[in-house]
């Protein structure tokens, strides 16, 4: 009975420290990632004159001034990227569900070539053709439009959405279908009553990832709009200083034009890495 | 291309998927009108289902590329812009014109370049966070897929402004920690007033490197993970048996594995990385240095210089998309070749 014991005392050690090690790299790996956005968050918070210095200052007293500065100008371009966020997510989701379910569960005769259809869209270099796209929008009258980003917003999420959700229905287990079917249940019920419901973590996290990429995006928005639909990144690109004292005004945009991907990354931390993986995986 | 991962795809759904993706639906009630038999027998419903979608893809997408096919060919410019002259037929000259610009050779090596490192850059940082995310805890690994989805959620605007500043020589704190790191770790006052901006091969671009891989690597980490999520324990299990080291198990079993994942995420990333524009646009001080330029803000700079050229920039789109599918065909060709989707 020693015997065995005695072995697993130098085995248990060295599996310690085996783990040991591997937390200490988890730590740094995290810190790495939590830093940047951790020092823009806390010099939003501090005075101008605190923010600038050298040596970084740690301690100081932290103050509002700044984002009050801040949230006095942003209004319309909050109120803008909410609706094209928002707007363009709806669309996103009410095109890539009916698109999805004809490449997946209930499958046009070509589904592999619509799949790679839509993906190879994403070829596209959109920098290059933004001034065929300002053409077009300036004879459409769409410039400075909200409509505009809308459009372009759902065309530019509309592909990962349906690679996304299709790999969602696959997961559907055919019996149910089978028995929504047996019990005659039409195409459109099968959808609504059986297979959202399922899919709706899915859903979710394909929506929330079409709101950060719609949130994020900056080059349509900065060649197509001017002040009628400018949105939050434009609001912080025109809060980049040109000279002197503005990193902590600058820090203070940045963290609001952040915070609500970020919360909205947080809240739906586990929906997304499986949502992400997802799009990419099947 | 299509159909080889295609097929890999169909494969990974498995047999039980796969049958039940193909079942017509059976019995049916019959229909009520001549339409509806009609549609039934050419299965023509889910074409149906993909119209909208296609339509909205077809308006702002492909609507705009044949365009840019067409002022391609033209010297659309300022007065066709207005409507105050028609437009001119001028055969290839746009293409010429481009390619015969020594600005566009030195921004498509720029790219290159840089597309080259980031994706080498992200791959192996994203694979090395998903094994070792593989490997943590539930807390531990929660706690670091978390910071890494912060990173990644960060909209590229406020992640750039706020990196040149860290970057910056007076008050930055990465030159501020650097000084302060021990000397065997590479720190010391040198770093005191060390210039990000002006130092190195491309300066923008030191930045800039760290910046996107900062950004884009969580993504790979994710989906490398999920991916080792869905190997069998069982093949490491009896690897160890047969006397597999850690880097054996790698390359005999996660690696193959993983091929497939590993070559969509690395067509991703090519796309993605040979058409950074935000991240390069901020740093660079919004169109400061011309020498600088990626493709990206070349073709920018030259929509929009003044007098504007849609024409030559229409043919830059072009040019680029042939570039970029030149590179994906051969990236996904030389996996093919190495038996990466057999």
């Amino acid at each position: 009975m020693s015997a065995p014991a005695l072995r697993r005392g130098p085995r248990r050690l060295r599996e310690l420290s085996v783990r040991v090690g591997w937390g200490v790299i988890a730590w740094v790996v995290g810190i790495a990632f939590f830093l940047p956005v951790l020092w823009m968050v806390i010099t939003a918070f501090k005075p101008e004159s605190a923010a600038e210095t050298w040596p970084p200052k740690f301690i100081f007293t932290p103050t509002l001034s700044e984002f009050h500065l801040v949230f006095s100008g942003m209004g319309p371009f909050l109120t803008h990227s909410v609706v094209a966020t928002v707007g363009s997510t709806i669309l996103v989701l009410l095109l890539a569900i009916p698109a999805a379910y004809a490449l997946s569960v209930y499958p046009v005769k070509h589904w592999r070539d619509g799949l790679f259809f839509f993906i190879s869209t994403k070829m596209l270099p959109i920098v290059a053709a933004i001034g065929p796209l300002y053409v077009i929008a300036l004879h459409l009258h769409l410039l400075d439009s909200i409509w505009l980003l809308i459009v372009l917003y759902t065309a530019m999420n509309l592909p990962l959405a349906i690679w996304m959700i299709r790999s969602f229905m696959l997961e559907v287990p055919s019996e149910l279908l089978e028995a929504a079917r047996l019990d005659g249940a039409g195409r459109i019920r099968e959808i609504g009553g059986v297979i959202l419901p399922i899919i709706s973590p899915g859903l979710v996290s394909t929506a929330l990832i079409c709101v950060i990429f719609a949130w994020n995006e900056l080059f349509l928005a900065l060649n197509l709009t001017v002040t009628n639909a400018a949105t939050m990144p434009m609001f912080l690109i025109s809060s980049v200083p040109q000279e002197g004292l503005y990193i902590a005004h600058l820090s203070a945009a940045a963290t609001v034009a952040s915070v609500p991907v970020i919360i909205v990354g947080w809240i739906a931390q586990r929906s997304l890495v499986r949502g992400l993986s997802m799009g990419a995986i099947k | 291309m299509v159909d080889t991962v295609g097929d890999r795809q169909a494969a990974n759904a498995a047999g039980t998927r796969r049958t039940g993706i193909r079942r017509t639906g059976p019995q049916r009630p019959a229909g009520q009108s001549a339409l509806g038999a009609f549609m039934r027998r050419h299965r023509l419903a889910p074409y149906l289902l993909l119209l909208p979608s296609l339509a909205a893809i077809g308006l702002a997408l492909i609507w705009p590329t044949l365009q840019i096919a067409l002022y391609s060919l033209q010297n659309f410019g300022e007065p066709q812009i207005v409507g105050t002259e028609p437009a001119k037929w001028v055969g290839f000259s746009n293409f010429t014109t481009t390619l015969a610009d020594p600005e566009f050779w030195l921004s498509l090596r720029t790219t290159v370049m840089f597309a080259a490192v980031l994706v080498t850059l992200t791959m192996i940082t994203g694979t090395l966070v998903g094994l070792l995310l593989n490997r943590l805890g539930k807390r531990m690994a929660a706690f670091v897929s978390g910071a890494a989805l912060l990173a990644w959620a960060t909209p590229a605007v406020s992640a750039s402004v706020i990196f040149v500043w860290f970057f910056s020589p007076d008050g930055g704190i990465v030159n501020w920690a650097l000084e302060k790191l021990p000397h065997w770790l590479g720190g010391g006052q040198q770093w005191a007033q060390f210039n990000w901006a002006t130092n190195g091969a491309l300066p923008a671009y030191t930045i800039a490197t760290i910046l996107v891989v900062w950004q884009s690597f969580p993504f790979i980490a994710v989906t490398v993970l999920a991916g080792l999520k869905s190997i069998p324990t069982e093949l490491y299990e009896s690897a160890r048996v047969d006397g597999a080291g850690a880097w054996q198990g790698f390359r005999k079993i996660t690696y193959p594995m993983l091929k497939p994942i590993f070559l969509i995420l690395g067509l991703l990333s090519i796309i993605w990385d040979f058409n950074v524009f935000t991240q390069t646009y901020i740093i660079t001080g919004a169109l400061g240095n011309r020498d600088e330029y990626n493709l990206a803000l070349y073709s920018y700079s030259q929509a929009f210089q003044l007098p504007p050229a849609v024409g030559l920039g229409s043919a830059l789109a072009l040019i680029l998309t042939v570039i970029l599918l030149i590179i994906t065909i051969g990236y996904v060709r030389a996996n093919i070749k190495q038996g990466a989707v057999a």
